[in-house]
């Protein structure tokens, strides 16, 4: 019972999904799929606390205690609260939290991302070398992109837009599709295997 | 109060980029207070936005009794927390499986095939040609269930290679550009709207 | 020469570098011409097309992270669409508590701008949980899947245009998604606009830009804009610069300098490497 009847509710949810866009039930299907999508909202909206709970867990357990670095657990516990608390109260479009979310918490993580921006550079000089005859294709296109992309790049090298245009539009487009070809198989394959109970690694039981 | 914000936003970002020079307690704070923040304000969200209409509104106000189904189904999700009875929690998880894995091959090929179509075009233009040589061998390259040690299978597997490289290249060369314009963005920020050095 | 210092650089002096080297050309514009691309071209011109006072369904798909590529598309986006008395309705699925509050900004800063009244031209429905599930039921039911209100709570019952809008089958005339990832692009288009046969078109952040060319080739996005160069692009045809031109030439500035570091690594690499074989 514990392992089936996870198995066997996959299963008839795909189905399920899958008989009412292959098969035309009028009316009565369109209603059946409708509400079925609504209740998988509202599985995910009586769970959207799993992540709070596991945060809270984990950063409760490191004040308690006193783990090393403890006090950032303490002050993401305390941002936590205060802003669940300032966003409730005021609205989630109101102006303390709107004006708190974007300066402090937007900004943060948009400035975090932007580390990459410098790591980036760092690759190229570090890492990005002409070592064999791939890593210079590799190295060549990705020569030629960034400088069609750049508006400099058409002052240096006259025409070099228009062939980062074709790079981008036929060996890179023909390379991905041939990659999305690939991987469409593959998730159709791991989507049979999932529902056919063959890939049981989600139920923590393994292949 | 826009000033404010600037200021407060230029420290923040600050903080966050003093981890080029090593990581620091500045960094630190900023990353933890960044997370905090955001489960904060997701759980608000949820309540405001979604759980509010769902169960004030559709629930009790309509009469939609027939939700409390999904919404137990759900709450099941938080037996992962009961010793014991971690199991419960799949049943929540099947559901959630078995819809996206039913979606995915419903609904994926209406996106897929046309892929395929286009791929097998008039071969008119010497761009076409390229093109359909190139998927098809990049396919032959991902088909790990041939032997091609060698002869033509092999140098048209490395064919494929070769392409992967230059769409890989052109892939680091596009995301150079993205990251870059992520620096902009944040001096912008700094240099024109706090300091009002730039017009 | 000591070749291996040239491999050696603190890698902090590089990033003083980059930085220093954007800097300069956002106080001396460099004022290199943009030229805009076939794709950016389509993605006006799609627009363009649609009649006058159509619905246009934005979805800004997007986490804070890679922002400040895609916020000025919308920004174009808002004032080409409300220049031809088109009407915006906005979701984000990217991320719950970034999307929908810069799109929020984004398009009322416009909307202010141009004389456009919330939930009368415009309205935001912003972020739902499982965005496939949601995307399936506004195809018939714009009300069911957002569960009857806006981004901030609102009923949807307060505005105007929803009661135009119902379903997107019947009532939205074009799909604009910008995208970084899922869902994003790919899930509007295997829920939405495939299945109805919507125009879908919109921008993604470079990061993925390649990735999404084949479907502009086979014509299932009706063009894309690529990223802060696109979105600047796309300001030009607007003929409004924003955020976006006004970045090109750090980019430019930005680009070059990478390639100088690349070069740099290589000139290193070569030489010790040259070096180490004479040994």
């Amino acid at each position: 019972m514990r392992r089936q009847l996870p198995l066997i509710l996959v299963a008839v949810t795909a189905f399920f999904v899958m008989a009412m866009k292959f098969f035309n039930f009028g009316e009565f299907g369109a209603a059946a799929i409708r509400e079925a999508d609504i209740w998988i909202q509202v599985t995910y909206e009586f769970a959207f606390l799993l992540g709070a709970i596991n945060f809270t867990r984990l950063h409760l357990g490191n004040v308690s205690r006193k783990r090393p670095k403890w006090v950032y657990s303490a002050i993401a516990l305390v941002a936590m609260v205060l802003t669940f608390i300032i966003t409730l109260i005021d609205g989630v479009n109101g102006d303390i939290a709107v004006f708190l979310y974007e300066n402090i918490a937007n900004r943060i993580d948009s400035a975090i991302y932007a580390l990459l921006g410098f790591y980036v550079c760092s690759a190229a000089y570090r890492s990005f070398k002409l070592k064999n005859l791939e890593a210079g294709i590799l190295l060549v296109s990705a020569v030629v992109l960034m400088l069609a992309q750049a508006p400099i790049g058409d002052a240096i090298l006259p025409g070099i837009s228009k062939v980062g245009e074709w790079i981008l539009n036929v060996p890179n487009s023909a390379g991905m599709r041939g990659i999305r070809l690939g991987a469409g198989i593959g998730a159709y394959a791991a989507s049979i295997r999932v529902i056919l109970g063959l890939e049981r690694s989600w139920t923590g039981s393994g292949s | 109060m826009e000033q404010l914000g600037n200021i407060v936003s230029t420290i923040c970002i600050l903080m966050a980029w003093s981890y080029l020079i090593k990581e620091n307690a500045f960094y630190t704070f900023a990353e933890h207070l960044l997370v905090g923040m955001a489960v904060g304000r997701g759980i608000a969200y949820t309540i405001e936005v979604q759980l509010t209409p769902r169960i004030v509104d559709e629930m009790m106000g309509q009469g939609r009794w027939s939700l409390l189904i999904p919404a137990v189904i759900g709450c099941l999700i938080y037996f992962r927390f009961a010793k014991g009875y971690e199991w419960v929690s799949r049943i929540c998880m099947a559901v959630w499986i078995g819809y996206g894995a039913g979606n995915a091959l419903a609904f994926n090929p209406a996106t897929y095939m046309p892929q395929v179509f286009d791929t097998f075009i008039k071969l008119d233009s010497i761009d076409n040609i390229i093109y359909f040589l190139i998927v098809i061998s990049v396919v032959w390259y991902f088909i790990f269930t041939v032997r091609k040690d060698s002869g033509f299978g092999q140098q048209f597997s490395v064919v494929g290679r070769y392409a992967l490289m230059i769409a890989f290249g052109s892939a680091y060369g596009s995301i150079t550009m993205s990251y870059l314009s992520l620096i902009i963005g944040q001096l912008e920020i700094i240099l024109r709207d706090t300091l009002h050095l730039l017009k | 020469m000591d070749w291996e210092k040239l491999q050696h650089i603190d890698i902090r002096i590089l990033y003083a570098i980059i930085l220093l080297c954007m800097i300069i050309p956002m106080f001396k514009p460099l004022g290199m011409p943009v030229a805009v691309s076939e794709n950016t071209q389509k993605v006006y011109q799609v627009i363009e097309d649609l009649p006058d006072g159509s619905v246009i369904w934005v979805s800004h798909d997007t986490g804070s992270g890679n922002a400040p590529e895609l916020n000025p598309m919308i920004t174009a986006l808002a004032r080409q669409a409300f220049r031809k008395n088109c009407k915006l309705v906005g979701t984000a699925f990217f991320s719950e508590t970034v999307g929908p509050t810069l799109l929020y900004d984004y398009i009322n800063e416009v909307a202010e701008e141009m004389g456009k009244e919330y939930g009368v031209d415009w309205v935001n429905l912003g972020y739902r949980l499982n965005a496939e599930a949601c995307m399936k039921v506004m195809v018939d039911d714009v009300w069911a899947g957002v569960g009857g209100v806006d981004w901030s709570g609102t009923s949807l019952e307060n505005f105007p245009l929803m009661q135009q809008v119902r379903s997107i089958r019947n009532d939205v005339d074009l799909i604009f998604v910008t995208t970084v990832g899922t869902p994003g692009y790919g899930d509007w288009m295997a829920y939405v606009a495939q299945p109805l046969n919507k125009p879908l078109t919109g921008g993604a952040s470079l990061t993925m830009y390649s990735g999404v060319q084949h479907y502009i080739r086979s014509g299932q996005l009706k063009g894309f804009l690529g990223g802060l160069r696109g979105a600047a692009e796309y300001e030009q045809l607007v003929e409004h610069p924003g955020q976006g031109l006004a970045g090109m030439d750090a980019q430019s500035m930005g680009h070059i300098t990478v390639l100088v570091f690349l070069l740099l690594g290589n000139i290193g690499y070569f030489m010790v490497r040259g070096k180490n074989s004479r040994q």
